[in-house]
């Protein structure tokens, strides 16, 4: 869950692990103060999170992955296809910060929104335009990738 | 101090032998995807083959496919089809060439067309066995370059059957071809 | 949820840590605990039995997952499978049609040398 969420938000397997690795040493330190394992994996979610995004904005790892950067794919592929995949991970490595990692935690971790908002602390709202603008963002770019609509 | 240095120095021989047995696809490769109107891309080692063979069935198609990649370390393809002549060179692919070299590879055809521009490679590894261990094709054309490296034991009758007709066997070399095709032997 | 959705799940899937992972964290634990002179009375975080509870934490949450996170692993591995198939078909298919060309330009330039010795 917490390399996880580094990995799909950072796209980086050293970066990480080098995170993920901080956050379980500080889960070591504030274990006393944590209540329950719901409680621990709330804390975990949280401090994984934000310290991607902060990693994300000092170190700029983020590469602006535009839709021209990814390569067209052949006809062959289809629904479910591991090159499609790769491609709409490539995709929402285009988005901004914030929003990407929403997604993360929504399709990665199938956190409802509300839970979202409380590990990043804004407005449900927020949470819910910005995911809504995300996948609207992400299905025009699918369509054009793959040549037809997708639903 | 004298036993750490030999550990020290086996270590390196030890990583760079293992290294030459590698194959790497050049880096130069990923840039054409960029340049490449159209890109394949398959990449699977032998654990995705493993996965892949579980659900071949008993179909004749799968069967034979699935003989085949169970023997198999990997499988690597790389094509771009461009909508321009030209738009990449042959130094593209010179970093993969330079690895296929003898005793571990041997180049068994070489196909140059001047005509179509066309040009064909056909590179075996093999081992004391006298088995295949693996496979690359390298096609190129002026608007599409393939490359192909299957790695493993390779028996050529399986190839034949599974490709309709792959025609390994039976690719001897010509004498004195006029299109400049050359082949085994005559490199 | 919609295609897109699905897709997005499928593609976002969790990524198992590397190996040895929660052995690595541990150890930065131990190495973190060991320069200090030990203090007249430990913190509740580093009793003995907090690290033991770390180390178990860690273990499930980084290595392990819950019981429903591995059947969704056994359906992603079906995906995976069956993507892995269709990628072999294909990688077998442009292997076979590349050395027909070759085959083809060999036994092409085969004939053009008989007809000019026959000629």
């Amino acid at each position: 869950m917490v390399f996880s969420i580094a990995l799909r938000f950072l796209r980086d397997r050293a970066v990480a692990e080098e995170l993920a690795q901080d956050v379980f040493l500080k889960l070591y330190r504030e274990l006393p103060k944590l209540e329950s394992p719901e409680h621990v994996k709330f804390w975990l979610r949280k401090v994984i999170s934000h310290r991607s995004m902060d990693y994300s904005r000092g170190a700029r790892v983020r590469r602006e992955v535009g839709l021209d950067d990814v390569a067209e794919p052949a006809s062959h592929w289809k629904s479910g296809d591991v090159l499609l995949q790769d491609a709409l991970r490539k995709l929402v490595s285009s988005l901004p910060d914030d929003a990407r990692m929403m997604i993360v935690l929504r399709y990665q971790e199938e956190m409802e929104p509300q839970e979202i908002a409380n590990t990043l602390g804004i407005p449900v709202g927020t949470v819910k335009s910005r995911l809504r603008r995300s996948l609207v963002l992400l299905r025009g770019k699918v369509q054009r990738l793959m040549g037809e609509p997708a639903r | 101090m004298k036993s750490t240095l030999i550990a020290f120095l086996l270590t390196i021989g030890m990583a760079l032998t293992a290294h030459a047995q590698e194959l790497k696809m050049p880096v130069d490769l990923d840039k054409l995807a960029a340049k490449a109107s159209e890109t394949t891309e398959v990449t699977l080692n032998a654990h995705m083959l493993q996965l892949a063979a579980k659900f071949m069935n008993d179909d004749e198609g799968d069967r034979e496919a699935r003989e085949l990649v169970k023997k198999l370390k990997g499988i690597y393809v790389r094509s771009f089809e461009f909508d321009e002549p030209g738009a990449y060179s042959p130094s593209d692919v010179e970093g993969l060439r330079m690895q296929l070299k003898p005793p571990m590879w041997e180049k068994v055809v070489g196909v140059r067309s001047r005509r179509d521009g066309e040009n064909a490679e056909v590179y075996f590894k093999s081992d004391s066995s006298d088995v295949i261990q693996g496979l690359v094709v390298i096609a190129a054309d002026p608007r599409e370059l393939t490359i192909v490296h299957i790695d493993g034991p390779l028996d050529p009758s399986d190839l034949e059957k599974l490709g309709g007709d792959f025609g390994v066997p039976r690719l001897q070399a010509p004498a004195r071809p006029k299109a400049k095709p050359s082949a085994a032997g005559a490199q | 949820m919609n295609d897109l959705e699905r897709q997005l799940k499928e593609a976002l899937r969790r990524s198992d840590p590397p190996p040895h992972f929660a052995q690595r964290v541990l150890a930065r634990v131990a190495q973190e605990n060991a320069p200090h002179s030990p203090p007249a009375r430990l913190p509740v975080w580093r009793l003995p039995v907090m690290r033991w509870a770390v180390a178990a934490v860690i273990v499930l949450v980084a290595g392990l997952g819950g019981v429903g996170y591995r059947v969704h692993e056994q359906k992603a591995e079906e995906a995976q499978a069956l993507a892995a198939k269709r990628q072999v078909m294909l990688a077998l298919r442009i292997t076979s049609s590349k050395l027909r060309v070759v085959k083809q330009k060999v036994h092409n330039a085969e004939d053009a040398q008989k007809s000019g010795n026959t000629l």
